[in-house]
């Protein structure tokens, strides 16, 4: 039986997508091949599949998952959420970010330049925090860091706890870290998403009623896009506490990301 | 740039070992979540990685409006998802080829622009859910009697609804960039 154009023209769909059984398909071929009508219904079925099949480029995918919130989002956001392949990509993406967040503590050896960068960076905020190293020194119990110490000396027994910003939360758990207020201070690493660079940062800390316990200005992004600060916890009572680190410019500060941390007294 | 990103660059470009080994632990922690994904590939995506990201800097194309880390981040991770993507073609594709060996719109080749998948997603997104539900799923590779299975409805009908899905998706596509068309033209 020979097709008509009918026929040939609503089962185009499932030649293109390959399920046609071979007689139907050879059937359909035959017909293509001597009706140029629905060769042109060929090539726009074609279309409608691209059309359908499209994903976001990869650099465009890549800047949504870090949360860049350029136009297009809506589009992307649609598209990611019925699309299992970008969904998996966009996975893929953010555990690069919080793989990048918790590097200092794996093993991988693939990981040591960054831990390098990490320490010089708390070099550099043990010399920049010199009034709050003084600070920490007082509660020091009998005054053990002596007159005049400054440096990474001290800084090398402090706890030093990596805070990923809210919303990356590892898979399985949105517990925030706990801390231990039993040491004098802890030394904070604050991963952030936030590309723009800004003239100034700085650091607020919030107990769970929003009132401001402490603030430090002028922090350093260092060129792992991390910050250091020096957190003295002791005087955190607040069960649960709030960071907020804020990128300033023009005499304004704008919100950038905020983390969360438990205390244990 | 900021003056520690800059300096990073010229010393990578200049060959300095530290520098290298820095940005090259950058790439590596970027691709570190593919590792399953590529198996044995995955140094050669890493490799890869590391020769875009050096080509990229050599032309200058790090502007030093975010930081460098990030950017190192954003083509290592772009390379990586690019190489996932050759890896698994949609399986019409090969068929397409096969059928328009010549047609340059084949969708294996192209390198999908930002312009084309934003039309591309306006047009899903004029599209009626049903549509979206049909089409989906011949992308999925279902043959028609699956479908009607699924919808419980008969084959015949089923094609003529993917049929008229079809042209709809067209004429969302010509009104979309008649518009767009009319919105650049000045005057
Ligand atoms: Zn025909
Ligand atoms: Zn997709």
């Amino acid at each position: 039986m020979k097709m008509d154009c009918t026929s040939a023209i609503e089962r185009l769909p499932w030649m293109v997508n390959g399920t046609l059984a071979d007689e139907e398909r050879s059937e359909l071929e035959a017909h293509l091949a001597g009706c140029p009508i629905c060769r042109s219904e060929l090539a726009e079925t074609i279309e409608v599949f691209r059309l359908a099949s499209a994903h976001p480029p990869t650099a465009v995918l890549v800047e949504w998952a870090q949360g860049r919130e350029d136009a297009g989002a809506e589009l992307i956001e649609r598209h990611v959420a019925g699309c299992p392949a970008c969904a998996e990509e966009v996975d893929l993406v953010r555990e690069a970010f919080r793989l990048e967040a918790f590097a200092p503590r794996g093993g991988a050896p693939a990981l040591r330049a960054v831990v390098a960068w990490r320490r010089a960076a708390l070099a550099a905020a043990a010399v920049a925090v010199v009034g709050l190293l003084a600070l920490v020194t007082l509660w020091m119990p009998g005054g053990s860091l002596g007159s005049g110490a400054r440096g990474t000396a001290p800084l090398a027994n402090l706890p030093v706890v990596e805070l990923l910003p809210d919303g990356f939360a590892l898979r399985g758990g949105d517990e925030p870290p706990v801390i231990e207020t039993g040491s004098d201070a802890v030394a904070l690493i604050l991963a952030t998403r936030a590309e723009a660079v800004w003239d100034h940062y700085r650091l607020r800390v919030l107990d769970a009623d929003g009132r401001e316990l402490w603030w430090t200005a002028d922090l350093i992004r260092q060129p792992t896009d991390d910050f250091t600060v020096l957190l003295p916890v002791k005087m955190m009572t607040g069960a649960e506490i709030r960071l907020v680190l804020d990128g300033g410019g023009d005499g304004t500060w704008t919100e950038l990301e905020t983390y969360r941390l438990r205390t244990l007294p | 740039m900021v003056g520690v990103d800059s300096t990073l660059v010229d010393e990578f470009l200049g060959g300095d070992p530290m520098a290298a080994e820095t940005i090259s632990k950058w790439i590596g922690l970027a691709a570190w979540s593919f590792r399953s994904r590529f198996g044995d590939d995955w140094e050669d995506a890493v490799a890869d990685a590391t020769l875009q990201v050096t080509r990229a800097l050599r032309e200058g194309r790090f502007a030093g409006r975010g930081t460098l880390k990030a950017y190192v981040r954003r083509v290592a991770l772009t390379t990586c998802l690019d190489r996932l993507r050759s890896k698994k073609r949609w399986r019409w594709t090969e068929l397409v080829e096969e059928l328009h060996p010549e047609d340059p719109k084949s969708p294996a080749d192209r390198v999908e622009s930002e312009d084309t998948w934003r039309l591309a997603a306006m047009v899903v997104k004029e599209m009626s859910d049903d549509c979206v539900r049909l089409w989906r799923m011949l992308l999925d590779g279902l043959d028609y009697a699956q479908m009607a299975e699924r919808l419980d409805t008969a084959a015949g009908t089923l094609r003529v609804r993917v049929l008229r899905c079809r042209k709809r998706a067209v004429e969302i596509r010509r009104k979309l960039e008649c518009n767009n068309k009319a919105t650049r033209t000045p005057e």
